[in-house]
């Protein structure tokens, strides 16, 4: 299949990333963690790329006769799950961002506390804490 | 001061246990005037919550009397609303009151939804369409996506909503305490979604008739082509909530 240029140069990009993910974290400019998210993609997709009757293989257990299409279906289906994952992060990191907001704004209030003041109400017995979901 | 002088715990009055919650976004223009309005009917707990305004919204409020909360940047209304939930909860008041900034709502229509809430509901929501005459003018593309909305509304939670995006709202005490936690924040969502969180947590949520007028200044904070989309992302949230559909429907007061 894939003649031996072609899996020379995934090698090279795999190991070139591998680098430069590595370099990435050195600065600062990657979490420890996704590092090592990376790293195993990368690590996964080199055998499989480099050694043929890998392809070849899962290709044929699946049923596909084609095996570069197998290489794709794979990237396609650990790119949307990688991609999905980072959704569900950017919800969680966005939701704490706002309450840090929410926080924030109303700490202000206390402190240029104008004119009216509910001091009756801050007074009173708070009422317990919130129980979730109604009644 | 209020008619009902004082609630169930005796001393204090019940408009010293109600918080208005305004959310404000560049409405320096018209809250002098609504501030006024609600100060001159005895509503002294006022909260503006001032979502990032690039005018001097902050200051008027200030200046009228209110307290203010100020966000770092702008959250929407849903984030405006839970800044100002947690605040009512923390603070311990009884009651919360949506309230525009831009002068639709009218001051006197306040104590007819709070009736609503001593008669045991928790939620009442100022309906401009549920009197019989119209009385609210509104553009085409808005009045036929908040048809659509209507029926999906009803298709979903059972029962009919006259006015699905009204932000005219009286809150009790365990609403409060619900959506300081869980109001919905997304942009447009702080009114149908948090109509069917409401209802689909087992609150009674009640319609009262009011009139709006139209705004007094500034300009309505939605565009017809976004409109179209946040509708639409409304109604694939709502879809999905449909899965949650609890039975506690039945219980929800008409
Ligand atoms: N906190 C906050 N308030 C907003 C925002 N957009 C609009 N508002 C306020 O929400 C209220 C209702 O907005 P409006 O544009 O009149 O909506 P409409 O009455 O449904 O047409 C007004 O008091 C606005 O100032 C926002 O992004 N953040
Ligand atoms: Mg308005």
């Amino acid at each position: 299949m894939t003649s031996l240029r072609v899996r020379l140069i995934v090698l090279a990009v795999a190991l070139l990333f591998l680098l430069f993910i590595a370099l990435q974290v050195r600065w600062r400019r990657l979490r420890a963690r996704y590092l090592v998210l990376w790293a195993a993609i990368c690590i996964l997709v080199i055998p499989i790329v480099i050694i043929p009757a890998v392809a070849n293989g899962i290709s044929s257990a699946l049923g596909i006769y084609y095996p570069p299409a197998t290489l794709f279906l794979i990237a396609i289906i650990v790119l949307f799950a990688i991609n999905f994952q980072f959704s569900r992060e950017i919800t969680r990191l966005e939701e704490r961002t706002r309450i840090l907001a929410e926080e924030l704004a109303l700490q202000r209030v206390t402190e240029d506390k104008p004119f009216s003041d509910p001091e009756d109400v801050a007074s009173e017995p708070a009422r317990p804490a919130a129980v979730r979901g109604g009644r | 001061m209020s008619p009902a002088a004082a609630d169930a715990a005796g001393t204090v009055p019940a408009r010293d246990r109600t918080l208005v919650i305004i959310p404000a976004l560049n409405e320096e223009q018209s809250l002098p005037a609504v501030l006024a309005a609600l100060r001159s009917a005895g509503w002294h707990h006022v909260l503006v919550v001032d979502d990032g305004s690039r005018d001097r919204t902050a200051a008027q409020a200030a200046r009228g009397g209110a307290m203010v909360a100020r966000l770092p940047f702008n959250l929407g209304v849903g984030g405006a609303m839970r800044t100002g939930f947690r605040f009512a909860a923390r603070r311990g008041y009884q009651r919360a009151v949506q309230f525009d900034a831009d002068g639709q709502h009218r001051v006197d229509d306040i104590p007819r939804l709070l009736q609503r809430l001593d008669e045991g509901a928790d939620m009442a929501v100022g309906s401009r369409f549920a009197a019989a005459e119209r009385t609210y003018q509104q553009g085409r593309v808005r009045a036929g996506a908040m048809g659509m909305l209507r029926v999906t509304i009803t298709l979903l939670s059972g029962r009919r909503f006259s006015d699905t995006s009204s932000g005219f709202r009286a809150y009790s005490a365990s609403l409060i305490d619900f959506f300081a936690d869980a109001f919905p924040l997304e942009y447009l969502s702080d009114t149908v979604e948090s109509l069917l969180l409401a209802c689909y947590a087992g609150f009674s949520v009640v319609e009262v008739p009011v009139t709006m007028r139209v705004r007094e200044a500034g300009r309505p904070s939605t565009r017809h082509v976004r409109l179209v989309y946040h509708y639409l992302r409304v109604m694939l949230v709502l879809a999905s909530m449909a899965s949650r559909r609890s039975r506690r429907l039945g219980r929800v007061a008409a």
